[in-house]
Protein backbone atom coordinates (compact mmCIF):
# COMPACT_ATOMS: atom_id res chain seq x y z
CA UNK A 1 0.00 0.00 0.00
CA UNK A 2 2.74 2.41 0.99
CA UNK A 3 4.70 1.78 -2.18
CA UNK A 4 1.64 2.32 -4.28
CA UNK A 5 0.99 5.60 -2.50
CA UNK A 6 4.49 6.78 -3.23
CA UNK A 7 4.09 5.87 -6.89
CA UNK A 8 0.77 7.70 -7.14
CA UNK A 9 2.29 10.74 -5.49
CA UNK A 10 5.18 10.74 -7.94
CA UNK A 11 2.72 10.44 -10.79
CA UNK A 12 0.89 13.48 -9.46
CA UNK A 13 4.16 15.38 -9.24
CA UNK A 14 5.14 14.50 -12.79
CA UNK A 15 1.71 15.46 -14.02
CA UNK A 16 2.00 18.77 -12.23
CA UNK A 17 5.34 19.48 -13.88
CA UNK A 18 3.96 18.57 -17.29
CA UNK A 19 0.92 20.78 -16.67
CA UNK A 20 3.08 23.69 -15.58
CA UNK A 21 5.42 23.35 -18.49
CA UNK A 22 2.67 23.01 -21.05
CA UNK A 23 0.37 25.63 -19.66
CA UNK A 24 2.79 28.37 -18.78
CA UNK A 25 5.56 27.45 -21.14
CA UNK A 26 4.43 26.03 -24.42
CA UNK A 27 0.95 27.46 -24.53
CA UNK A 28 2.12 30.92 -23.53
CA UNK A 29 4.78 30.75 -26.21
CA UNK A 30 2.25 29.74 -28.83
CA UNK A 31 -0.09 32.51 -27.75
CA UNK A 32 2.70 35.02 -27.97
CA UNK A 33 3.58 33.91 -31.46
CA UNK A 34 -0.02 34.07 -32.47
CA UNK A 35 -0.50 37.56 -31.17
CA UNK A 36 2.65 38.67 -32.94
CA UNK A 37 1.36 37.19 -36.15
CA UNK A 38 -2.01 38.77 -35.70
CA UNK A 39 -0.46 42.14 -35.05
CA UNK A 40 1.55 41.77 -38.22
CA UNK A 41 -1.59 41.08 -40.17
CA UNK A 42 -2.80 44.58 -39.40
CA UNK A 43 -0.07 46.04 -41.54
CA UNK A 44 0.13 45.90 -45.29
CA UNK A 45 3.88 45.37 -45.10
CA UNK A 46 3.56 42.11 -43.22
CA UNK A 47 0.23 40.85 -44.35
CA UNK A 48 -0.08 37.20 -45.46
CA UNK A 49 -2.21 37.32 -48.58
CA UNK A 50 -3.07 33.62 -48.25
CA UNK A 51 -5.57 34.62 -45.60
CA UNK A 52 -7.96 36.15 -48.11
CA UNK A 53 -7.72 33.57 -50.88
CA UNK A 54 -10.77 31.65 -49.61
CA UNK A 55 -12.85 34.78 -50.19
CA UNK A 56 -12.27 35.22 -53.87
CA UNK A 57 -15.48 35.61 -55.79
CA UNK A 58 -16.54 36.75 -59.24
CA UNK A 59 -19.42 38.79 -57.84
CA UNK A 60 -19.71 41.52 -55.30
CA UNK A 61 -23.21 40.54 -54.19
CA UNK A 62 -22.30 38.17 -51.35
CA UNK A 63 -22.23 40.45 -48.33
CA UNK A 64 -20.90 37.93 -45.83
CA UNK A 65 -18.07 36.99 -48.13
CA UNK A 66 -17.08 40.62 -48.51
CA UNK A 67 -17.18 41.09 -44.77
CA UNK A 68 -14.95 38.05 -44.26
CA UNK A 69 -12.57 39.36 -46.86
CA UNK A 70 -12.06 42.67 -45.11
CA UNK A 71 -11.81 41.03 -41.70
CA UNK A 72 -8.68 39.34 -42.94
CA UNK A 73 -7.09 42.50 -44.30
CA UNK A 74 -5.20 45.30 -42.54
CA UNK A 75 -7.35 47.84 -40.66
CA UNK A 76 -9.74 45.06 -39.58
CA UNK A 77 -8.98 45.97 -36.01
CA UNK A 78 -11.25 48.97 -36.39
CA UNK A 79 -15.04 48.51 -36.32
CA UNK A 80 -16.29 48.22 -39.88
CA UNK A 81 -19.62 48.37 -41.60
CA UNK A 82 -20.28 47.69 -45.26
CA UNK A 83 -22.70 48.83 -47.92
CA UNK A 84 -23.01 47.34 -51.38
CA UNK A 85 -24.44 49.21 -54.35
CA UNK A 86 -25.10 46.43 -56.83
CA UNK A 87 -25.88 48.54 -59.90
CA UNK A 88 -22.59 50.36 -59.93
CA UNK A 89 -20.71 47.56 -58.15
CA UNK A 90 -19.60 49.96 -55.49
CA UNK A 91 -18.53 48.86 -52.07
CA UNK A 92 -18.57 51.29 -49.19
CA UNK A 93 -16.46 50.40 -46.18
CA UNK A 94 -17.02 52.52 -43.12
CA UNK A 95 -14.13 52.50 -40.66
CA UNK A 96 -14.99 53.83 -37.22
CA UNK A 97 -11.79 55.80 -36.83
CA UNK A 98 -10.17 58.97 -38.10
CA UNK A 99 -7.92 58.60 -41.11
CA UNK A 100 -5.56 61.26 -39.79
CA UNK A 101 -4.75 59.26 -36.66
CA UNK A 102 -4.45 55.90 -38.35
CA UNK A 103 -0.93 54.67 -38.92
CA UNK A 104 0.05 54.00 -42.49
CA UNK A 105 -3.54 54.51 -43.54
CA UNK A 106 -2.72 55.18 -47.19
CA UNK A 107 -0.48 52.15 -47.60
CA UNK A 108 -3.03 49.93 -45.91
CA UNK A 109 -5.89 51.29 -48.01
CA UNK A 110 -3.87 50.82 -51.18
CA UNK A 111 -3.12 47.27 -50.19
CA UNK A 112 -6.72 46.55 -49.27
CA UNK A 113 -7.97 48.08 -52.48
CA UNK A 114 -5.69 45.96 -54.59
CA UNK A 115 -6.53 42.86 -52.63
CA UNK A 116 -10.28 43.44 -52.76
CA UNK A 117 -10.35 44.22 -56.46
CA UNK A 118 -8.12 41.28 -57.26
CA UNK A 119 -10.33 39.01 -55.19
CA UNK A 120 -13.71 40.24 -56.39
CA UNK A 121 -13.78 40.44 -60.14
CA UNK A 122 -16.65 42.82 -60.71
CA UNK A 123 -15.86 45.27 -57.95
CA UNK A 124 -15.71 48.65 -59.73
CA UNK A 125 -15.37 51.20 -57.00
CA UNK A 126 -14.58 51.35 -53.31
CA UNK A 127 -15.46 54.16 -50.94
CA UNK A 128 -13.61 54.28 -47.66
CA UNK A 129 -15.55 56.33 -45.14
CA UNK A 130 -13.68 57.58 -42.11
CA UNK A 131 -14.81 59.77 -39.30
CA UNK A 132 -12.98 62.68 -40.88
CA UNK A 133 -13.67 62.15 -44.56
CA UNK A 134 -14.09 59.72 -47.42
CA UNK A 135 -11.73 58.30 -50.00
CA UNK A 136 -12.90 56.94 -53.30
CA UNK A 137 -11.03 54.77 -55.74
CA UNK A 138 -12.08 53.11 -58.95
CA UNK A 139 -11.00 49.87 -60.57
CA UNK A 140 -9.83 51.77 -63.58
CA UNK A 141 -7.32 53.73 -61.53
CA UNK A 142 -5.88 50.49 -60.18
CA UNK A 143 -5.87 48.55 -63.43
CA UNK A 144 -3.90 51.31 -65.12
CA UNK A 145 -0.93 50.33 -63.05
CA UNK A 146 -0.79 46.73 -64.15
CA UNK A 147 -0.32 44.81 -67.38
CA UNK A 148 -2.21 41.79 -66.18
CA UNK A 149 -5.81 41.43 -64.98
CA UNK A 150 -5.97 42.09 -61.25
CA UNK A 151 -7.17 38.62 -60.35
CA UNK A 152 -4.04 37.14 -61.87
CA UNK A 153 -2.02 38.85 -59.16
CA UNK A 154 -3.49 36.46 -56.61
CA UNK A 155 -2.62 33.36 -58.60
CA UNK A 156 1.04 33.74 -57.90
CA UNK A 157 2.47 34.98 -54.63
CA UNK A 158 5.55 36.26 -56.41
CA UNK A 159 3.44 38.46 -58.60
CA UNK A 160 1.56 39.71 -55.59
CA UNK A 161 4.68 40.52 -53.68
CA UNK A 162 6.13 42.34 -56.63
CA UNK A 163 2.96 44.33 -57.04
CA UNK A 164 2.68 45.32 -53.42
CA UNK A 165 6.30 45.94 -52.71
CA UNK A 166 7.26 47.82 -55.79
CA UNK A 167 4.14 49.27 -57.23
CA UNK A 168 1.50 50.49 -54.92
CA UNK A 169 3.56 51.85 -52.14
CA UNK A 170 5.35 54.35 -54.29
CA UNK A 171 4.65 57.83 -53.03
CA UNK A 172 3.39 58.93 -56.42
CA UNK A 173 0.81 56.16 -56.51
CA UNK A 174 -0.34 56.79 -53.00
CA UNK A 175 -0.64 60.51 -53.56
CA UNK A 176 -2.75 59.95 -56.63
CA UNK A 177 -5.06 57.33 -55.15
CA UNK A 178 -5.50 58.77 -51.73
CA UNK A 179 -4.86 62.49 -51.73
CA UNK A 180 -5.86 64.75 -48.84
CA UNK A 181 -9.43 63.95 -47.91
CA UNK A 182 -11.88 64.65 -50.63
CA UNK A 183 -15.43 64.00 -49.87
CA UNK A 184 -16.30 62.54 -53.25
CA UNK A 185 -18.62 59.61 -53.16
CA UNK A 186 -18.59 57.54 -56.32
CA UNK A 187 -22.34 57.00 -56.34
CA UNK A 188 -25.30 58.63 -54.69
CA UNK A 189 -27.30 55.60 -53.59
CA UNK A 190 -26.00 52.97 -51.27
CA UNK A 191 -27.74 50.11 -49.53
CA UNK A 192 -26.80 49.50 -45.98
CA UNK A 193 -25.63 45.94 -45.54
CA UNK B 1 -35.06 -43.72 -14.87
CA UNK B 2 -38.76 -43.38 -14.21
CA UNK B 3 -39.68 -39.95 -13.00
CA UNK B 4 -42.88 -39.88 -11.05
CA UNK B 5 -42.33 -36.86 -8.97
CA UNK B 6 -44.55 -36.21 -6.00
CA UNK B 7 -45.52 -32.62 -5.43
CA UNK B 8 -42.14 -31.41 -4.29
CA UNK B 9 -43.49 -28.62 -2.09
CA UNK B 10 -44.65 -31.15 0.43
CA UNK B 11 -41.24 -32.70 0.65
CA UNK B 12 -39.17 -29.55 0.42
CA UNK B 13 -39.53 -28.66 4.09
CA UNK B 14 -37.93 -31.93 5.10
CA UNK B 15 -34.92 -32.10 2.87
CA UNK B 16 -32.56 -31.23 5.70
CA UNK B 17 -33.79 -34.11 7.80
CA UNK B 18 -33.72 -36.47 4.83
CA UNK B 19 -30.10 -35.68 4.13
CA UNK B 20 -29.23 -36.12 7.78
CA UNK B 21 -30.87 -39.54 7.71
CA UNK B 22 -28.77 -40.60 4.74
CA UNK B 23 -25.58 -39.27 6.25
CA UNK B 24 -26.38 -41.03 9.49
CA UNK B 25 -25.69 -44.27 7.74
CA UNK B 26 -22.47 -43.14 6.09
CA UNK B 27 -20.59 -40.29 4.49
CA UNK B 28 -21.60 -39.17 1.01
CA UNK B 29 -20.71 -36.59 -1.60
CA UNK B 30 -23.27 -34.43 -3.40
CA UNK B 31 -24.29 -36.66 -6.25
CA UNK B 32 -24.19 -39.67 -4.02
CA UNK B 33 -26.76 -38.04 -1.76
CA UNK B 34 -29.00 -37.34 -4.73
CA UNK B 35 -28.80 -40.94 -5.85
CA UNK B 36 -29.62 -42.18 -2.37
CA UNK B 37 -32.70 -39.98 -2.22
CA UNK B 38 -33.88 -41.43 -5.52
CA UNK B 39 -33.21 -44.96 -4.38
CA UNK B 40 -34.85 -44.58 -0.98
CA UNK B 41 -37.96 -43.09 -2.54
CA UNK B 42 -38.19 -45.95 -5.04
CA UNK B 43 -37.61 -43.54 -7.87
CA UNK B 44 -40.53 -41.35 -6.91
CA UNK B 45 -38.65 -38.28 -5.72
CA UNK B 46 -35.69 -36.64 -7.41
CA UNK B 47 -33.72 -34.14 -5.41
CA UNK B 48 -32.47 -31.31 -7.59
CA UNK B 49 -29.05 -29.70 -7.32
CA UNK B 50 -30.16 -26.23 -6.19
CA UNK B 51 -32.17 -27.69 -3.29
CA UNK B 52 -29.29 -30.01 -2.42
CA UNK B 53 -26.67 -27.30 -2.23
CA UNK B 54 -28.89 -24.88 -0.34
CA UNK B 55 -29.68 -27.54 2.20
CA UNK B 56 -26.08 -28.72 2.60
CA UNK B 57 -24.94 -25.16 3.09
CA UNK B 58 -27.57 -24.54 5.73
CA UNK B 59 -26.76 -27.77 7.59
CA UNK B 60 -23.05 -27.06 7.52
CA UNK B 61 -23.59 -23.56 8.82
CA UNK B 62 -25.71 -24.92 11.65
CA UNK B 63 -22.97 -27.38 12.49
CA UNK B 64 -25.06 -30.47 11.82
CA UNK B 65 -22.72 -31.74 9.13
CA UNK B 66 -19.06 -31.32 8.26
CA UNK B 67 -17.39 -31.38 4.89
CA UNK B 68 -14.03 -32.68 3.75
CA UNK B 69 -12.33 -33.09 0.40
CA UNK B 70 -11.49 -36.53 -0.87
CA UNK B 71 -9.20 -37.36 -3.76
CA UNK B 72 -10.66 -39.29 -6.60
CA UNK B 73 -8.94 -41.83 -8.78
CA UNK B 74 -9.57 -39.87 -11.97
CA UNK B 75 -7.99 -36.75 -10.50
CA UNK B 76 -9.93 -33.83 -9.20
CA UNK B 77 -11.60 -34.03 -5.86
CA UNK B 78 -15.01 -34.50 -4.35
CA UNK B 79 -16.50 -32.78 -1.36
CA UNK B 80 -17.78 -35.34 1.14
CA UNK B 81 -20.11 -34.71 4.04
CA UNK B 82 -20.36 -36.44 7.39
CA UNK B 83 -22.90 -36.04 10.12
CA UNK B 84 -21.99 -34.59 13.48
CA UNK B 85 -23.41 -35.48 16.88
CA UNK B 86 -25.50 -32.31 16.67
CA UNK B 87 -26.73 -33.51 13.32
CA UNK B 88 -27.78 -36.80 14.75
CA UNK B 89 -29.70 -35.03 17.47
CA UNK B 90 -31.32 -32.76 14.92
CA UNK B 91 -32.38 -35.76 12.90
CA UNK B 92 -33.98 -37.48 15.88
CA UNK B 93 -35.86 -34.29 16.70
CA UNK B 94 -37.07 -33.86 13.12
CA UNK B 95 -38.18 -37.47 12.92
CA UNK B 96 -40.13 -37.18 16.15
CA UNK B 97 -41.81 -34.00 14.96
CA UNK B 98 -42.72 -35.62 11.67
CA UNK B 99 -44.26 -38.64 13.40
CA UNK B 100 -46.36 -36.38 15.54
CA UNK B 101 -47.46 -34.21 12.64
CA UNK B 102 -48.25 -37.25 10.49
CA UNK B 103 -50.49 -38.61 13.22
CA UNK B 104 -52.39 -35.36 13.80
CA UNK B 105 -52.86 -34.52 10.12
CA UNK B 106 -53.98 -38.02 9.28
CA UNK B 107 -56.62 -37.71 12.00
CA UNK B 108 -57.69 -34.25 10.83
CA UNK B 109 -57.82 -35.13 7.14
CA UNK B 110 -59.63 -38.37 7.89
CA UNK B 111 -57.10 -40.55 6.15
CA UNK B 112 -57.90 -43.52 8.30
CA UNK B 113 -61.46 -43.78 7.15
CA UNK B 114 -62.31 -46.49 4.69
CA UNK C 1 -15.98 -33.20 -19.73
CA UNK C 2 -14.96 -29.91 -21.21
CA UNK C 3 -18.50 -28.92 -21.91
CA UNK C 4 -19.41 -29.31 -18.27
CA UNK C 5 -16.40 -27.22 -17.30
CA UNK C 6 -17.55 -24.53 -19.67
CA UNK C 7 -21.04 -24.67 -18.25
CA UNK C 8 -19.77 -24.18 -14.72
CA UNK C 9 -17.53 -21.40 -15.99
CA UNK C 10 -20.59 -19.66 -17.35
CA UNK C 11 -22.49 -20.13 -14.11
CA UNK C 12 -19.78 -18.38 -12.15
CA UNK C 13 -18.87 -15.74 -14.66
CA UNK C 14 -20.31 -12.80 -12.77
CA UNK C 15 -19.45 -14.10 -9.34
CA UNK C 16 -16.52 -12.73 -7.38
CA UNK C 17 -13.47 -14.92 -6.99
CA UNK C 18 -13.43 -15.90 -3.33
CA UNK C 19 -12.31 -19.13 -1.66
CA UNK C 20 -15.96 -19.93 -1.08
CA UNK C 21 -16.99 -19.59 -4.71
CA UNK C 22 -13.95 -21.54 -5.84
CA UNK C 23 -14.88 -24.46 -3.59
CA UNK C 24 -18.46 -24.39 -4.76
CA UNK C 25 -17.32 -24.45 -8.37
CA UNK C 26 -15.25 -27.53 -7.75
CA UNK C 27 -18.04 -29.21 -5.90
CA UNK C 28 -20.66 -28.47 -8.53
CA UNK C 29 -18.36 -29.62 -11.32
CA UNK C 30 -17.49 -32.88 -9.63
CA UNK C 31 -21.14 -33.63 -8.95
CA UNK C 32 -22.12 -32.85 -12.53
CA UNK C 33 -19.37 -35.13 -13.77
CA UNK C 34 -20.51 -37.90 -11.46
CA UNK C 35 -24.07 -37.50 -12.74
CA UNK C 36 -22.92 -37.63 -16.30
CA UNK C 37 -20.89 -40.77 -15.71
CA UNK C 38 -23.90 -42.33 -14.08
CA UNK C 39 -26.20 -41.50 -16.98
CA UNK C 40 -23.68 -42.87 -19.46
CA UNK C 41 -23.50 -46.09 -17.48
CA UNK C 42 -27.28 -46.31 -17.70
CA UNK C 43 -27.12 -46.28 -21.48
CA UNK C 44 -27.69 -42.62 -22.45
CA UNK C 45 -25.48 -41.29 -25.22
CA UNK C 46 -22.87 -38.62 -24.47
CA UNK C 47 -24.94 -35.74 -25.78
CA UNK C 48 -28.04 -36.58 -23.75
CA UNK C 49 -26.06 -37.28 -20.61
CA UNK C 50 -24.24 -33.96 -20.77
CA UNK C 51 -27.40 -32.03 -21.50
CA UNK C 52 -29.24 -33.67 -18.65
CA UNK C 53 -26.44 -32.84 -16.26
CA UNK C 54 -26.34 -29.22 -17.40
CA UNK C 55 -30.08 -28.81 -17.24
CA UNK C 56 -30.27 -29.57 -13.57
CA UNK C 57 -28.30 -26.57 -12.51
CA UNK C 58 -29.14 -23.57 -14.71
CA UNK C 59 -27.80 -20.91 -12.37
CA UNK C 60 -26.13 -20.35 -9.04
CA UNK C 61 -28.47 -17.62 -7.85
CA UNK C 62 -29.20 -18.00 -4.20
CA UNK C 63 -26.38 -20.44 -3.64
CA UNK C 64 -23.73 -17.87 -3.03
CA UNK C 65 -23.67 -15.96 0.16
CA UNK C 66 -23.58 -12.44 -1.00
CA UNK C 67 -22.92 -10.69 2.24
CA UNK C 68 -19.24 -10.32 2.90
CA UNK C 69 -17.77 -9.48 6.24
CA UNK C 70 -15.54 -6.64 5.27
CA UNK C 71 -12.76 -4.65 6.82
CA UNK C 72 -14.66 -1.48 6.02
CA UNK C 73 -11.96 0.91 7.15
CA UNK C 74 -9.31 -0.50 4.88
CA UNK C 75 -11.77 -0.96 2.05
CA UNK C 76 -12.74 2.69 2.23
CA UNK C 77 -9.11 3.69 2.23
CA UNK C 78 -8.50 1.61 -0.86
CA UNK C 79 -11.49 3.32 -2.48
CA UNK C 80 -10.17 6.76 -1.51
CA UNK C 81 -6.81 5.86 -2.98
CA UNK C 82 -8.53 4.81 -6.20
CA UNK C 83 -10.39 8.12 -6.40
CA UNK C 84 -7.11 9.97 -5.93
CA UNK C 85 -5.40 7.97 -8.66
CA UNK C 86 -8.29 8.38 -11.08
CA UNK C 87 -8.38 12.13 -10.51
CA UNK C 88 -4.72 12.23 -11.48
CA UNK C 89 -5.45 10.13 -14.56
CA UNK C 90 -8.22 12.55 -15.46
CA UNK C 91 -5.77 15.41 -15.04
CA UNK C 92 -3.31 13.70 -17.37
CA UNK C 93 -6.15 13.27 -19.85
CA UNK C 94 -6.77 17.01 -19.84
CA UNK C 95 -3.17 17.90 -20.72
CA UNK C 96 -3.62 17.57 -24.49
CA UNK C 97 -6.55 19.96 -24.19
CA UNK C 98 -4.32 22.78 -22.96
CA UNK C 99 -3.84 23.77 -26.57
CA UNK C 100 -7.56 24.02 -27.24
CA UNK C 101 -10.44 26.06 -25.92
CA UNK C 102 -10.78 23.52 -23.06
CA UNK C 103 -7.74 24.75 -21.20
CA UNK C 104 -9.76 25.30 -18.05
CA UNK C 105 -10.21 21.53 -17.70
CA UNK C 106 -6.52 21.34 -16.87
CA UNK C 107 -7.17 23.56 -13.88
CA UNK C 108 -10.13 21.35 -12.91
CA UNK C 109 -7.83 18.34 -13.10
CA UNK C 110 -5.32 20.05 -10.85
CA UNK C 111 -8.00 20.95 -8.33
CA UNK C 112 -9.53 17.48 -8.25
CA UNK C 113 -6.17 15.76 -7.88
CA UNK C 114 -5.13 17.95 -4.99
CA UNK C 115 -8.51 17.70 -3.24
CA UNK C 116 -8.73 13.94 -3.56
CA UNK C 117 -5.12 13.60 -2.42
CA UNK C 118 -5.84 15.68 0.64
CA UNK C 119 -9.00 13.70 1.28
CA UNK C 120 -7.05 10.47 1.09
CA UNK C 121 -4.45 11.88 3.46
CA UNK C 122 -7.13 12.85 5.96
CA UNK C 123 -8.52 9.34 5.74
CA UNK C 124 -5.04 8.00 6.43
CA UNK C 125 -4.76 10.10 9.54
CA UNK C 126 -8.26 9.63 10.88
CA UNK C 127 -9.20 6.02 10.34
CA UNK C 128 -11.51 4.31 12.77
CA UNK C 129 -11.06 0.57 12.72
CA UNK C 130 -14.31 -0.75 11.45
CA UNK C 131 -15.80 -3.98 10.26
CA UNK C 132 -19.11 -4.55 8.67
CA UNK C 133 -20.94 -6.47 6.03
CA UNK C 134 -21.04 -5.34 2.48
CA UNK C 135 -23.05 -6.84 -0.30
CA UNK C 136 -20.95 -8.06 -3.21
CA UNK C 137 -23.95 -8.20 -5.51
CA UNK C 138 -24.80 -4.64 -4.54
CA UNK C 139 -21.36 -3.45 -5.56
CA UNK C 140 -21.63 -5.34 -8.86
CA UNK C 141 -25.04 -3.88 -9.49
CA UNK C 142 -23.77 -0.34 -8.93
CA UNK C 143 -20.96 -1.03 -11.34
CA UNK C 144 -23.35 -2.16 -14.07
CA UNK C 145 -25.67 0.78 -13.48
CA UNK C 146 -22.72 3.19 -13.68
CA UNK C 147 -21.60 1.73 -17.01
CA UNK C 148 -25.10 1.79 -18.44
CA UNK C 149 -25.68 5.40 -17.44
CA UNK C 150 -22.31 6.40 -18.83
CA UNK C 151 -22.96 4.58 -22.08
CA UNK C 152 -26.18 6.49 -22.58
CA UNK C 153 -24.54 9.75 -21.56
CA UNK C 154 -21.68 9.40 -24.01
CA UNK C 155 -23.94 8.31 -26.84
CA UNK C 156 -26.06 11.43 -26.28
CA UNK C 157 -22.99 13.66 -25.98
CA UNK C 158 -21.37 12.27 -29.13
CA UNK C 159 -24.61 12.58 -31.09
CA UNK C 160 -25.04 16.18 -29.95
CA UNK C 161 -21.53 17.05 -31.03
CA UNK C 162 -22.11 15.35 -34.37
CA UNK C 163 -25.43 17.15 -34.82
CA UNK C 164 -23.96 20.55 -34.01
CA UNK C 165 -20.91 20.00 -36.18
CA UNK C 166 -22.40 18.21 -39.15
CA UNK C 167 -26.06 19.05 -38.77
CA UNK C 168 -26.20 21.84 -41.31
CA UNK C 169 -24.24 19.73 -43.77
CA UNK C 170 -26.70 16.90 -43.42
CA UNK C 171 -29.71 19.20 -43.64
CA UNK C 172 -28.62 21.09 -46.70
CA UNK C 173 -26.84 18.19 -48.33
CA UNK C 174 -23.54 20.00 -48.52
CA UNK C 175 -20.38 17.94 -48.28
CA UNK C 176 -18.42 17.91 -45.06
CA UNK C 177 -15.10 19.68 -45.40
CA UNK C 178 -12.47 19.63 -42.75
CA UNK C 179 -9.70 21.93 -43.77
CA UNK C 180 -6.42 21.15 -42.18
CA UNK C 181 -5.08 19.69 -38.97
CA UNK C 182 -6.38 22.50 -36.78
CA UNK C 183 -9.98 21.70 -37.61
CA UNK C 184 -9.36 18.01 -37.09
CA UNK C 185 -7.98 18.80 -33.65
CA UNK C 186 -11.01 20.93 -32.74
CA UNK C 187 -13.39 18.20 -33.91
CA UNK C 188 -11.49 15.48 -32.06
CA UNK C 189 -11.40 17.51 -28.87
CA UNK C 190 -15.19 17.88 -28.91
CA UNK C 191 -15.56 14.11 -28.87
CA UNK C 192 -12.69 13.62 -26.48
CA UNK C 193 -13.87 15.89 -23.67
CA UNK C 194 -17.04 13.95 -22.76
CA UNK C 195 -14.99 10.76 -23.16
CA UNK C 196 -12.91 11.80 -20.15
CA UNK C 197 -15.89 11.13 -17.92
CA UNK C 198 -15.31 7.41 -18.48
CA UNK C 199 -13.23 7.59 -15.35
CA UNK C 200 -16.45 7.71 -13.33
CA UNK C 201 -17.73 4.23 -14.25
CA UNK C 202 -14.14 3.00 -14.11
CA UNK C 203 -13.94 4.16 -10.51
CA UNK C 204 -17.22 2.49 -9.56
CA UNK C 205 -16.00 -0.69 -11.27
CA UNK C 206 -12.83 -0.58 -9.26
CA UNK C 207 -14.83 -0.23 -6.04
CA UNK C 208 -16.63 -3.45 -6.89
CA UNK C 209 -13.41 -5.24 -7.78
CA UNK C 210 -11.72 -4.14 -4.56
CA UNK C 211 -14.45 -5.36 -2.23
CA UNK C 212 -13.59 -9.09 -2.23
CA UNK C 213 -10.00 -8.20 -1.36
CA UNK C 214 -11.05 -6.85 2.00
CA UNK C 215 -13.08 -9.73 3.29
CA UNK C 216 -12.52 -10.79 6.85
CA UNK C 217 -12.04 -14.51 7.32
CA UNK C 218 -13.98 -16.48 9.83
Amino acid sequence: MKQKNIRIFLLMLVTFLAYWFLNYGVVAELQLRRSIYEHAQTSAYFHNIQEILPYRSPYLGDASNTGNLFYHLPLHQYPMTFAIEPETCTLTVHYDTAAKTTEQVRENLAYNTLAAMAAIDNLQCIQYEFQDGTYCITRQQVEERFDVPLSALLDDTEQWEKATQHEIFLETVLAEWFPMEIDAPCSSDSQQV
Amino acid sequence: MEEQTIHSDLIRGHIDAILLRILRDGDHYGYGLMKQVLTLSDGQYELKEPSLYTSLKRLEKQGSIESYWGDESQGGRRKYYRITPQGRAQYEEALAQWQWAKEIITKLLGGNDG
Amino acid sequence: MNELERHVEKLFRHQPDTPETRELREEILSNLQAKREDLLAQGLDERAATEAAKRDIPSVDGLIDDQQTTNVERYRMACAQTVWLHCILFWIGTLPLLFTGYRWLGAVGLGLSVLSGVGYLLFWLIHPAMQGTRSLAGARRRKMIAWRIWGIFYAVAALSVAAVTFGSNLWYGTPVTIEGPYQWAVLASRFYVPLLTVLIPLTVSRFAALLPQYRVEG
